[in-house]
């Protein structure tokens, strides 16, 4: 798969922006809300045949899993969380008129979850349930060492931000989403998105010229 | 742009899971033996409250999914179970026919269950050496010998005492019930005072409509300095920790308290939690870190760079192999450079090159170390 190849901006239907502003960011559903949402999509004419789950995870799996992979830093949980976003497509794909409604609802879904599990991972580790993450392999085996390390030490810090702000930063600097796009996926306002992303970038870049002295 | 946002934005264009045809083909194999697994549950289930309905009971299933937990920790439990029974006798019910419960961790020392939703109850047998929690979405039950139930709607926990006490804690607060005490958590002026604003204006249904059984929990409304780290909060956590500083005594709480002078902007006051942990936690694995940090605020931070040299050789001494080794060494390296110790510089970096041939941090070791 090309690096970054899911950068492509995603195209949303003024009726479908409608229905997902109310997706409010409080909302850990079961992908329940966000799928009945979906549902009430109005197919357009020219809109593509609708998927079949096999056919929605070849073409979707890649894009999910990089941006669990990006919003956690770990492959493992990437696997659990790609299988879980799937199942709760399965639910209701079969009700998605338009295809190209569904890779913005797993967007949404795959955020959610890692949000979860964030949230769970930070909960463990207050329980003494888990030790600090290992995010020594997050950089790709081809990148330097230096951007492996700087790479490592950047997912370290982030294990230090609010959930929120950590998923909102991740989706801006490393998926490279727009401000638009995050807060439409994270359920917040345009202005929080900024405010959050500006934070973890403030505390990241200081984080940093504390290390490089 | 300056040099350190683009290295950044190198660093982070790199982070790809590198996905292929392979990963794809595997992962359509497990979720289809998921569904599959899925099915045969629901079709077991459904079977299952017939019976039950039938013998005037309609009890459901507790499902285990304890994914987190070691096989080994896991008790002996049947998927279609109402009840989940450990060994010291104590008991999980499930009240709803659709409620989840997970089973996180069942120990001798430790009996930890979470709820994915709807109503369980507990019966708790006393026993001090033994930490009985509860944990749904941020808030934990802890029970101090007793019986409770717990119910999650969505983010919003009710939780009520039939006997005994319990202590409940969520991100920036905790309370303690008592036997005929109910209440949800975390508190509802909480929850409006965290909220953010939304896009579409929508009040959360489950705050507004959350019944309160209980009174006001006015005792409740002191955050803790531990939970106001943990959202990351840090200089907040710093104000309160101000005047506890001297009760510390737990090696990750000495850690986070350092943590949070140092990202608060108090380097100098982290010196002390991470010496007190070093000096008294003996050979717990969390003195390492201690000193792998001290060393870090002391070059950093403090521009003391042959303390912090004494200090990586402590964490790499106390890490006894492992990345953490790996990672005190280089930072040794780097910190006699900078103390102008050429020397021990070289003949660290020597060393690392020796026990790391393929070490991440080799070409800053070679230049630190004087040996490009």
């Amino acid at each position: 798969m090309p690096a970054r190849s899911h950068l492509q901006l995603i195209n949303i239907h003024p009726r479908e922006a409608d229905d997902r502003a109310g997706l409010a960011e409080g909302d850990d559903d079961d992908g329940a809300a966000s799928g009945a949402r979906v549902a009430r999509m109005r197919r357009s004419p020219d809109s593509p045949s609708p998927l079949s789950l096999e056919e929605a995870f070849k073409q979707y799996a890649p894009h999910v899993a990089a941006i669990g992979f990006r919003i956690l830093g770990s492959r493992d949980q990437m696997q659990d969380l790609v299988q879980d976003v799937f199942l709760k497509a399965h639910d209701w794909i079969a009700r998605i008129d338009d295809p190209r409604a569904l890779k913005s609802w797993l967007t949404t879904v795959t955020v959610r979850e890692a949000r979860a599990r964030l949230r769970l991972r930070r909960m463990r580790a207050f329980l003494h349930l888990s030790d600090h993450n290992n995010y020594a392999s997050v950089a790709s085996p081809t990148a330097s060492p230096a951007e492996r390390a700087l790479a490592t030490e950047i997912y370290r810090i982030l294990d230090g931000v609010p959930v929120n702000a950590r998923v909102a930063w991740t989706l801006r600097q490393v998926e490279g989403l727009t401000l638009p796009e995050i807060a439409q996926h994270c359920g917040c306002s345009l202005a929080t998105v900024k405010r959050r992303v500006a934070e973890v970038h403030r505390i990241v870049l200081e984080a940093l010229r504390d290390d490089q002295g | 742009m300056t040099k350190v946002e683009r290295d950044v934005e190198t660093a982070v264009r790199g982070i790809d899971p590198a996905w292929d045809a392979k990963d794809t083909e595997i992962g359509l194999a497990m979720l289809r033996g998921r569904l599959r697994r899925r099915a045969t549950a629901r079709r077991a289930g459904v079977g299952l409250a017939a019976v039950a309905a039938c013998a005037g009971l309609v009890w459901g299933t507790i499902g285990v999914r304890s994914s987190t937990a070691t096989s080994e920790s896991a008790p002996a439990v049947a998927t279609a179970s109402a009840t989940v029974r450990f060994s010291d006798g104590s008991m999980v019910t499930r009240l709803e026919p659709d409620a989840q419960v997970s089973v996180i961790e069942a120990g001798p020392e430790r009996i930890i269950t979470s709820v994915e939703r709807g109503q369980i109850s507990a019966e708790v047998t006393p026993r001090p050496s033994r930490v009985f929690r509860v944990v749904a979405g941020q808030v934990v039950v802890e029970a101090l010998g007793t019986a409770f139930t717990v119910e999650r709607l969505d983010e919003r926990v009710g939780v009520s005492v039939r006997h005994g006490r319990v202590r409940v804690t969520w991100l920036t607060g905790f309370r303690e019930l008592g036997a005929g005490e109910a209440n949800w958590f975390p508190p509802i002026e909480d929850n409006r005072a965290r909220e953010e604003p939304r896009t579409s204006g929508a009040v959360d249904p489950a705050v507004e409509s959350s019944p309160v059984p209980g009174s006001s929990p006015s005792s409740s409304r002191t955050p803790s300095w531990k939970m106001l780290a943990l959202e990351g909060r840090n200089r907040e956590a710093y104000a309160l920790l101000r005047d506890q500083r001297k009760n510390l005594r737990d090696p990750d709480e000495l850690l986070l308290a350092a943590d949070v002078a140092r990202l608060s902007g108090h380097p100098a006051d982290a010196v002390p939690y991470l010496e007190r942990l070093i000096k008294e936690s003996g050979n717990h694995p969390k003195a390492a870190m201690a000193a792998f940090a001290l060393g870090r605020v002391l070059m950093t931070s403090l521009g003391q760079p042959e303390k912090a040299a004494l200090a990586f050789g402590e964490a790499r001494s106390r890490a006894q192999g492992g990345s953490l080794a790996e990672d005190a060494l280089a930072r040794e390296v780097e910190a006699w450079a900078q103390a102008g110790a050429a020397t021990r510089a070289r003949e660290r970096a020597q060393e690392y090159l020796r026990l790391y041939p393929r070490g991440q941090r080799s070409r800053a070791v070679k230049t630190f170390g004087g040996l490009e």
